[in-house]
C-alpha cells in the first residue's frame, strides 16, 4: 500500500512538473496595422464631469481617435447621469436637453460607456460598452464592414455674426434599402474646467469633443434619404448661430460632426460619419 | 443530450428489473416567482421587469435515481424574465441545467456529466452552485476517484466549466490526493494532508480575444501569453486534543488577469486598469481550540494575484475556477449583513479571531474581530461583533450585542467619491414561547453611520424591526420594516433635492407541510450587497411580491 501511495504522490508531482516545465510556445502580440478603409466610425462616449472613472474613458477615446486617424469620430456626451457640475468647482454646465435625450435613449450600466456606431453587439449585454479595453475591438469590427456611403461637406462661417452654413452631401457606394437619417452636431475641444478624477477633483481638466449642440431638429437626426442608390447625390443644408462667448463657444475649438444612420424598428446603426473644424486650423 | 439521458434512464430501469434490486429516487424542487412593482423613488425601476415584463420566475427541479451502484441525476432549470443572472437585465431560458451518471466499481468511482467538487478549501479549484447569485461552476466532464485504502483516496478530473446551458471553451483538468493519518499510542493526534494540481488551457477563441485587447495596448503594456496556467496546493488539518490547525499554501503560475489599479499607457495619456500577466499565491491558516465551553478560532490569509478564471476576460462572478474563503463573520441579521466584504483575489491581508464562551448553562457570550487590508495597509474591512445569549428555562431567549464596522465601499462596490463607511449596530433578538406550538420572536436593530462634511455615509442611519409569530408546525407570519431614519448621501431625494426618510416594509407568510415549504412575501428592499461565502454582488433595490416553493423528496 505504501508503495502505491508513493507512486500516486510521485505521479502527481511528476505530472505537474512535466506539464509546468513544458516549453510552451509563447504567443506574441502582432503590431497594430491601420485599416485600409474610408469608413468612419462614430463613438459616442457617455461621460460626465461628476464621473470619477470618466477620464479613463476620455483618454481611451482620444487614443482611438489618434490610432485610427481619420477613421474614428469621438463625441463626449454629457447628458444626464453624473453630469451635474461639480459643486464649488465647475464654471460650466455641459448638459442640454438633446444631449440628455441621446444619453437616456441608450442602455448602459455605468460610465464611461461607449456607444459605437449605435450598434448593440451580440456578445455585449448592453449597447453601451463599459469595458474600456474592449472599445478598440468593436471599432475594428465596424471598420471591417463594407462602406455604404461617402460623405462630403462644405461650410461657410461668418465670424462677425458667428453663423455657419453647412452642406453635407452623400454619395452612396452601394444600393441599400431603408430609411436614413442625418445628424449634425457641434463639439468643442480644449474647455478647461473641473472634472472628478478618481478620488480627486481636477480644476484644470481639458475637456475634449464635448457635445455642445445638435443642429438637426431631432436629437436622432432628420430624414436624409430613402433607399440609397449608387450614382445619386443627396444633399442637406444646416444653419446655426453660435451662442455668445462665455469662456466656452470658442470658434477655433469647434468641430462639426455629421453622420448618417439607418433607421429600423429597434436600431439606428450609424453607417458613415464625417468631421471638420469650424475654422480652418 | 436529453435523448442520451432518456436512454440511460431506460437502461437503468432494465438493470433494476433484471437485478431485482430496489432503486431509489430522490430530488428537490425550488421555485421563485416575482411580481415587479415599479417604485422609482427607491430605485426599483429602469429594468425590463419593471418597465415591460412585470413578472419573472426561476425554478430548479433536481432528480437523482440510484440502483445497483449506478446513480443518474438530472436538473431542469428555468429562468423566465429573471433578474438573477444580471440584476439589470432580463434573462429567459430553460433546459437541462445538470446531468450526470456515476458508477462505483469496487474502489473506483466514475462520474460523467456535470460535476461539483473541490480541492482542499477550494483555493485552486472549486466547482459549486450558489443560486442567490446564479453561480454554477460545475465541470462538464469526467472524474475518476480511487480509494487506495480506508485512509487515502485519489481523484482526477477534466472537462469544461458550465456557462448557463452551454460551456466555456477553455478546458480544466486536475488531480488530488487526500489522506487521513492517526499518530500516537492512543491515536490522539491526527493528520489530514492533501495535495492538488489544476491546469487550465485557454481556447483559440479566448486567446484571440486577449490578443485583440493587447493589440490595442502600447508596446510598454503588451506581454506575450501562453495557453496554459497551472495551480498547485498543499494542505493539512492537524488535530491534537482540543486544537485543530488547518493550513494551506497555493501557487498559480503566470496567468492573465485584469488589474483595475495598474496604470496603462495610451497614445493620449495614461489611465487606470489593464490586463497583466503574473503568478499568484495564497497562504491560509486557521487554528482553533475548543474545551470546557470555550471556543477560540484564529485565522489568517494572504492573497496575491490569485484571480483564476476559465477565461481571463470574464468579470465579476463569471467563470471562477477557484474559491478563496472569506475572512469575516457570516452574520444573519438584516442590518448586520448590510455591508459585507467580498474576497479580494488580487491583494488581501486578512485576519479573524472568534471567541465563544459558555459562562453558564443558560448564558453564553461571543466576540468576533476581523481585519482586512491591502498590502499597503489600506483598510478594506474591519468588524467587531459581540453576542450574548441568555435562555430562561424553555420560556424565552434573548440574544443581544453590538457590531462595529469599517467598510471600504470604493473597493467593494466600485463606487467612487465615497468614504470608508463607518457603522455601529446594536441589536436585540427576543424569542418568547407561549406553549409548545405558539411562539413570537421580535428583532430590533439600529444602524448608526458616520458622517463626512455633515452628510451621513451611504444611505445613513437605519432602524429595523421585525416581529415573527409562529404556529408550529405549519405557519409563521412575519412583519418587518427597515426605516431610513437618518438618510445619507445615497438616500433618495424629493424634487427639491431634500433627503427622504423612507420605509422599506416587508410582509411574509410561510407555510410548511411535511418537506414542502411555501412563502408569499410583499417586499420593498433597499439596494445592497448579497454574499455567498465571500462571493458578493451589488443588488439593486427590489419592490414587489414574491412567491417561493421548496420541496425535498
Amino acid at each position: 500500500m505504501k508503495n502505491g501511495l508513493l507512486t500516486i504522490v510521485i505521479g502527481i508531482v511528476l505530472a505537474a512538473m512535466m506539464l509546468t516545465s513544458c516549453d510552451e510556445k509563447e504567443i506574441t502580440i502582432p503590431a497594430f496595422v491601420p485599416p485600409d478603409t474610408e469608413r468612419v466610425v462614430v463613438i459616442e462616449e457617455m461621460t460626465g464631469v461628476s464621473c470619477q472613472g470618466c477620464p479613463n474613458g476620455s483618454t481611451k477615446l482620444q487614443s482611438l481617435i489618434q490610432l485610427f486617424e481619420g477613421n474614428v469620430i469621438g463625441i463626449g456626451v454629457h447628458g444626464d447621469f453624473l453630469c451635474e457640475p461639480v459643486s464649488g468647482h465647475s464654471q460650466y454646465d455641459f448638459r442640454f436637453d438633446k444631449a440628455k435625450e441621446i444619453e437616456n435613449s441608450f442602455f448602459f450600466i455605468g460610465k464611461p460607456a461607449a456607444i459605437i456606431n449605435r450598434q448593440k453587439f451580440s456578445d455585449q449585454d448592453f449597447i453601451g460598452i463599459t469595458n474600456v479595453d474592449a472599445w478598440q475591438q468593436y471599432v475594428e469590427r465596424e471598420l471591417e464592414k463594407p462602406q455604404l456611403l461617402t460623405l462630403g461637406h462644405s461650410h461657410e462661417y461668418d465670424s462677425d455674426t458667428r453663423t455657419v452654413e453647412i452642406e453635407i452631401t452623400g454619395f452612396p457606394e452601394q444600393n441599400v434599402e431603408g430609411t436614413f437619417n442625418i445628424t449634425v452636431q457641434l463639439l468643442e475641444n480644449h474647455i478647461i474646467d473641473a472634472q472628478k478624477n478618481g478620488p480627486d477633483i481636477q480644476d484644470d481638466y481639458e475637456h475634449m469633443h464635448v457635445l455642445r449642440a445638435v443642429l438637426t431638429e431631432s436629437a436622432f437626426g432628420d430624414n436624409f434619404d430613402t433607399d440609397l442608390e449608387v450614382g445619386e447625390m443627396i444633399s442637406r443644408t444646416f444653419t446655426y448661430t453660435l451662442p455668445p462667448f462665455d469662456g466656452t463657444w470658442v470658434e477655433d475649438n469647434i468641430e462639426v460632426v455629421a453622420f448618417v444612420s439607418r433607421v429600423e424598428a429597434n436600431s439606428e446603426e450609424i453607417i458613415q460619419g464625417t468631421q471638420f473644424h469650424l475654422v480652418e486650423q | 443530450m436529453i435523448r442520451f439521458f432518456l436512454t440511460i434512464i431506460s437502461l437503468l430501469t432494465i438493470v433494476q428489473v433484471y437485478s431485482q434490486s430496489q432503486g431509489r429516487l430522490s430530488g428537490g424542487f425550488q421555485a421563485r416567482a416575482n411580481v415587479f412593482l415599479r417604485d422609482s423613488l427607491i430605485g426599483a425601476d429602469e429594468i425590463p421587469q419593471y418597465d415591460n415584463e412585470f413578472a419573472g420566475a426561476e425554478a430548479w427541479l433536481d432528480l437523482a435515481y440510484s440502483v445497483s451502484g449506478f446513480t443518474v441525476g438530472v436538473r431542469f432549470d428555468l429562468f423566465n424574465n429573471s433578474n438573477l443572472l444580471n440584476p439589470n437585465l432580463s434573462y429567459t431560458a430553460q433546459g437541462l441545467g445538470r446531468y450526470y451518471l456515476s458508477k462505483d466499481v469496487g474502489k473506483l468511482s466514475l462520474t460523467a456529466g456535470h460535476i461539483y467538487d473541490q480541492i482542499g478549501s477550494g483555493i485552486i479549484y472549486r466547482a459549486y452552485e450558489a443560486r442567490p447569485q446564479l453561480i454554477d461552476t460545475a465541470l462538464l466532464g469526467v472524474r475518476g476517484s480511487y480509494r487506495l485504502n480506508e485512509n487515502w483516496s485519489f481523484k482526477a478530473f477534466t472537462g469544461r466549466q458550465r456557462n448557463l446551458f452551454s460551456t466555456f471553451t477553455p478546458t480544466v483538468k486536475g488531480a488530488n490526493l487526500e489522506g487521513f493519518l492517526q499518530l500516537g499510542e492512543e491515536k490522539k493526534i491526527s493528520l489530514a494532508p492533501g495535495i492538488g494540481f489544476v491546469n487550465r488551457t485557454l481556447s483559440d477563441e479566448v486567446v484571440g480575444n486577449i490578443v485583440g485587447i493587447l493589440t490595442g495596448y502600447q508596446e510598454v503594456d503588451r506581454f506575450a501569453l501562453e495557453y496554459n496556467t497551472y495551480a498547485a496546493t498543499v494542505y493539512n488539518t492537524l488535530n491534537v486534543g482540543p486544537f485543530v490547525w488547518y493550513t494551506e499554501a497555493a501557487y498559480k503560475s503566470d496567468d492573465v488577469f485584469f488589474d483595475a489599479l495598474a496604470t496603462r499607457t495610451d497614445l493620449a495619456g495614461s489611465s487606470l486598469g489593464k490586463f497583466v500577466r503574473d503568478s499568484g499565491t495564497v497562504f491560509y491558516n486557521s487554528i482553533s481550540y475548543a474545551k470546557n465551553g470555550l471556543g477560540i478560532t484564529l485565522e489568517g490569509k494572504r492573497t496575491e494575484k490569485f484571480n483564476f478564471r476559465v477565461d481571463p476576460t470574464l468579470m465579476l462572478n463569471q467563470g471562477l475556477i477557484n474559491f478563496i474563503p472569506p475572512m469575516n463573520r457570516e452574520n444573519t441579521y438584516r442590518l448586520t449583513t448590510r455591508y459585507q466584504p467580498a474576497t479580494q483575489d488580487l491583494e488581501e491581508l486578512a485576519f479573524q479571531a472568534d471567541i465563544q464562551y459558555r459562562i453558564k448553562k443558560n448564558l453564553s457570550a461571543g466576540i468576533n474581530i476581523s481585519n482586512i487590508t491591502d498590502f499597503d495597509n489600506n483598510l478594506l474591512y474591519r468588524e467587531l461583533y459581540t453576542e450574548v445569549v441568555y435562555k430562561y428555562e424553555r420560556k424565552w431567549q434573548l440574544t443581544s450585542g453590538v457590531q462595529v464596522q469599517r467598510y471600504n465601499q470604493e473597493v467593494y462596490e466600485a463606487k467612487s467619491d465615497v468614504p470608508i463607511v463607518e457603522t455601529v449596530v446594536p441589536y436585540a433578538d427576543f424569542l418568547y414561547k407561549f406553549d409548545r406550538k405558539k411562539s413570537i420572536r421580535a428583532e430590533v436593530q439600529y444602524m448608526h453611520t458616520g458622517e463626512k462634511d455633515g452628510v451621513k455615509h451611504d444611505f445613513g442611519d437605519w432602524v429595523f424591526a421585525q416581529v415573527e409569530f409562529s404556529l408550529a408546525p405549519h405557519w409563521s407570519f412575519v412583519v418587518a420594516d427597515m426605516y431610513n431614519s437618518g438618510p445619507g448621501k445615497e438616500s433618495p431625494t424629493d424634487e427639491n433635492g431634500n433627503l427622504l426618510k423612507l420605509h422599506y416594509p416587508r410582509f411574509d407568510v410561510f407555510y410548511v407541510n411535511n418537506s414542502n415549504r411555501y412563502s408569499l412575501s410583499y417586499i420593498k428592499q433597499v439596494e445592497g450587497v448579497i454574499c455567498t461565502g465571500g462571493i458578493c454582488r451589488l443588488e439593486p433595490a427590489f419592490s414587489g411580491v414574491r412567491f417561493e416553493i421548496s420541496s425535498v423528496f
